[in-house]
């Protein structure tokens, strides 16, 4: 759905002329909003909260990984390099492969923490915290991504299966 | 007037991106130990990259963004699953880290599962079978 989307998106922009990078945006951003308008006609209310919910976890991903790398400007430059790292154990709550791997990653690129190990067998995340004082905060961090990440990936599935 | 603050905006990105792989770097060299290492690498050179990608295809004016967005993607799935792969070969090679009180609660595991898994063996019999089938 995606795909047809993008086709859809970038077919409009080269009938308007309008090829670049910022054309075929402007064109994806009219047929989402068209799709929006007819989605409980259509039935891709599913797809539809997908993509919002998608967009909405790019921005706020987009923000946590410059947040990250402040916190570790602001370490790195100060007069004494004072941290105290710990590894720290959380068990996941879906136990998933490729969604602990997808976290794995995108939890490298958050503030203060590093995926370090995952036994598949428990569903246990053994996280590497780069300044902390408290594991519940440690995990507190990763349950918040990991129910974000949860939210987009199951978002309008119901829907989905329902529509073919 | 739309061309000069396009190329403000490249500038700016390029400088930035810069510094923060400047930081980057001054991190892995001030950081204590592999581990803490690869936070700074992984967090601000990734951030730094992406920056510079980004005023490469403002500078550019657009004409190269495709291009930009896919070394974006593989600039982003390849920095965390190299500072994965880099720490926890760290981590079975033995290499202890650096830690607060809070302590390393993967080692702990892990102490505790072999001790438990020698237990085990013992018990059963059969000492070289895990072993034989990794």
């Amino acid at each position: 759905m995606l795909g047809m989307h993008l086709l859809l998106a970038v077919g409009l922009a080269a009938f308007a002329d309008g090829l670049t990078p910022l054309g075929v945006l402007a064109a994806f951003t009219l047929i989402y909003l068209l799709l929006k308008l007819s989605s409980r006609l259509m039935g891709l209310r599913g797809y539809v909260l997908r993509l919002e919910l998608g967009v909405r976890f790019a921005g706020w991903f987009m923000l946590e990984v410059l947040k990250a790398s402040l916190d570790v400007a602001r370490l790195v430059l100060g007069r004494r390099v004072a941290i105290s790292p710990a590894v720290v154990e959380v068990a996941l709550v879906r136990r998933d492969e490729r969604v602990a791997t997808l976290l794995a990653c995108l939890l490298t690129l958050t503030p203060g923490t590093l995926a370090l190990h995952y036994r598949s067998e428990d569903g246990m995340l053994y996280v590497h915290a780069l300044d902390t004082d408290s594991a519940a905060a440690v995990e507190e961090g990763v349950r918040r991504i990991e129910a974000r990440l949860l939210a987009w990936l199951d978002a309008g599935n119901g829907d989905a299966r329902r529509m073919q | 007037m739309n061309g000069s603050l396009l190329a403000w905006l490249a500038s700016a990105l390029v400088l930035g991106g810069a510094a923060f792989c400047l930081i980057g770097a001054i991190g892995v060299l001030r950081l204590p130990d592999c581990y803490s290492r690869m936070h700074a690498a992984s967090k601000a050179g990734a951030l730094g990259a992406a920056m510079v990608l980004g005023g490469v295809a403002a500078a550019t004016s657009g004409e190269v963004a495709l291009e930009a967005m896919f070394a974006l993607l593989v600039l982003l799935a390849t920095a965390p699953l190299a500072a994965h792969a880099v720490s926890r070969a760290a981590h079975k090679v033995g290499v202890k880290p650096l830690t607060g009180a809070l302590g390393d609660a993967l080692a702990a595991r892990e102490a505790a599962g072999e001790a438990a898994g020698a237990r085990a063996a013992e018990a059963s019999g059969v000492v070289g079978g895990p072993v034989a089938k990794s």
